[in-house]
């Protein structure tokens, strides 16, 4: 476990802020305790100052996963977004889409949203942009990117993709042993 | 104290030794072992005289300190060139346990599992044999040894021989056979060893095992990238670290390059808050850089164009109140008028355009949006 360097932590932000936009701040700078990036075994992980404290002891092999696993870095070096970032996500998200019940389930298979499964979108979301996605009860059920914006999407027709699918709640159940 | 090789202590004995050692309490009722440089109280302690927190009064620590002084400087020593007293400490007394775990037991080879199965014992054989024929004392084993077929000149003719073998030739294959059979075997329970965990110090993995390198003939791919890394190695081993070299005719830019340097992480071993206001500042300048993303250009220009149509309009019908006000006045020489009100406007237009320029950027799109529009109309 170690903070992340420099370009890591760009990296992380870059990608926070597709989803997050300006609302990034309000992640790293909290008015409730102070919260860090950590780096265990390629996994990104955010928590609370007195979680990695404690943690600190632990040695490197015999720690599993602690805080909320957010992302990973790839042997290529890049950053992904993993399932574990939904809450935090979904509670800062600029664009959102919710979904008609009828495509939810659909969704949490792992596919991407169609024209005929979108319920609501946000203004002015435009194409390729980082979206969370909801249940029309506003239940956070993963997030992905935008195929077309917000305009685009009046006039499609309805089998056409409207978000491409990155994460979602689903693969807790689907790739549980490939999670840590 | 005098350094001893480790002794392995049963539970009672070192129960015994504890129990008898009643001439090391002193006067005042402390345990003194001084090869430790140790000394403890082993009264049993009083509620009444524990302090608040639950401890042993320092007095009987400080007790404690007083005995172990008191026999160190009853020892007999002398005192060196800078008035040091020196004095050699006796054996300690208690039996501290060992740093390190004992060594564990080399695992059975196949051998001796099955020996140990079969109720073979090993016994001792002298290691020189009288050998009758030469009328000598002879090795049972190894160089000049008692029976060696190899000696011998003629050979007796098996009914198995073959015509056109040579028995001596068949006598040494068969015996390089045994060696290599007895390698294998040895290979085997070598790689068992290492599998426990064992591997005794005289062994050399590297030297013993084919996949660490004993006999493992390396590939094409392999010498190359050994050749290569080695002459990269050699291109930055000189005075500047390769930095003034000239490069070779046909090397690429950059090939011995230097190793990678490790990043180092965010304000490593240093507070958190310093590491939090580190990300806060990434943070901003990110959000500062992408500012412009947000921004709903469409949005923006619908504004500007409706700023603009109302202008236009307000223009228009204050224009017309002024016509009819003129034409009330003036009358027939309105195509005339028509013209100058004309080039009013123009110049009027001119002015709107230069408030829009202050706005920046978003003027010259705005008209291009206007275009387009008109265009999908």
């Amino acid at each position: 476990m170690r903070p992340l360097t420099e370009e890591e932590a760009k990296m992380v932000f870059e990608k926070l802020y597709k989803y997050v936009g300006k609302n990034l701040k309000a992640l790293v700078e909290r008015s409730d305790e102070a919260h860090c990036f950590r780096l265990h075994k390629n996994r990104v992980y955010y928590m609370r100052e007195s979680l990695f404290r404690k943690a600190a002891p632990i040695a490197r092999d015999n720690l599993v996963a602690l805080g909320t696993g957010i992302g990973k870095i790839t042997h290529g070096g890049k950053f992904h977004l993993t399932v574990g970032a939904l809450e935090l996500l979904a509670q800062h998200a600029k664009h959102k889409i919710w979904l008609k019940p009828s495509s939810e389930l659909q969704f949490l298979y792992g596919n991407n949203v169609l024209k005929a499964g979108l319920g609501r979108i946000t203004d002015n979301t435009a194409a390729y942009s980082g979206v969370v996605i909801f249940n029309m009860a506003d239940v956070p059920l993963g997030f992905g990117v935008m195929a077309r914006s917000t305009i685009e999407c009046k006039t499609l027709d309805p089998t056409a993709v409207v978000a491409f699918h990155q994460a979602d709640v689903g693969e807790y159940l689907r790739s549980e042993e490939t999670m840590s | 104290m005098a350094a001893s090789s480790p002794v392995r202590v049963s539970l009672d004995e070192l129960t015994e030794d504890q129990s008898g050692r009643d001439d090391q309490i002193d006067a005042d009722g402390f345990e003194v072992d001084v090869g430790n440089l140790c000394a403890s109280d082993p009264r049993p302690v009083s509620p009444h005289l524990l302090d608040p927190d639950g401890l042993p009064s320092i007095e009987s620590a400080a007790g404690a300190a007083q005995a172990l002084a008191a026999a160190l400087f009853s020892l007999p020593g002398q005192a060196d060139d800078h008035g040091n007293w020196i004095v050699t400490l006796p054996d300690p007394i208690a039996a501290i346990p060992r740093e390190k775990p004992l060594p564990t037991a080399r695992p059975e080879t196949r051998w001796e599992r099955f020996a140990k199965r079969k109720g073979i014992k090993k016994r001792k054989k002298e290691k020189r044999v009288w050998d009758e024929e030469v009328g000598e004392w002879r090795r049972r084993y190894g160089y000049k040894r008692v029976g060696d077929a190899r000696d011998v000149a003629v050979l007796d003719a098996k009914p198995t021989d073959e015509v056109g073998e040579d028995p001596f030739t068949k006598m040494d294959e068969a015996k390089k056979e045994r060696v290599r059979k007895q390698e294998k075997r040895m290979v085997a329970n070598i790689k068992s060893a290492a599998k426990a965990g064992y591997v005794p110090n005289s062994v050399k993995l590297s030297a013993k095992l084919p996949e660490y390198g004993k006999g493992h003939p390396m590939d094409r791919k392999q010498h190359l990238s050994e050749v290569k890394s080695a002459a990269d190695q050699a291109g930055v081993s000189t005075a500047s670290m390769g930095k003034f070299d000239k490069p070779l005719p046909g090397e690429t830019e950059g090939a011995r390059s230097q190793p990678v340097k490790r990043r180092k992480p965010i304000a490593s071993g240093q507070p958190t808050t310093i590491e939090v206001e580190t990300l806060a500042k990434m943070a901003d300048r990110l959000v500062r850089e992408r500012s412009e993303d947000g921004l709903a250009v469409g949005r923006a220009i619908g504004h500007l164009e409706a700023a603009k149509r109302e202008a236009r309009h307000r223009e228009k019908v204050e224009r017309y109140m002024e016509g009819e006000e003129d034409e009330g006045g003036r009358g027939g020489k309105g195509g005339w008028k028509g013209k100058g009100g004309r080039k009013g406007k123009q110049g009027r237009k001119g002015g709107v355009g230069k408030v829009v320029a202050k706005a920046g950027k978003g003027a010259g799109k705005g008209r291009g949006g206007t275009r387009r529009r008109k265009g999908r109309r």
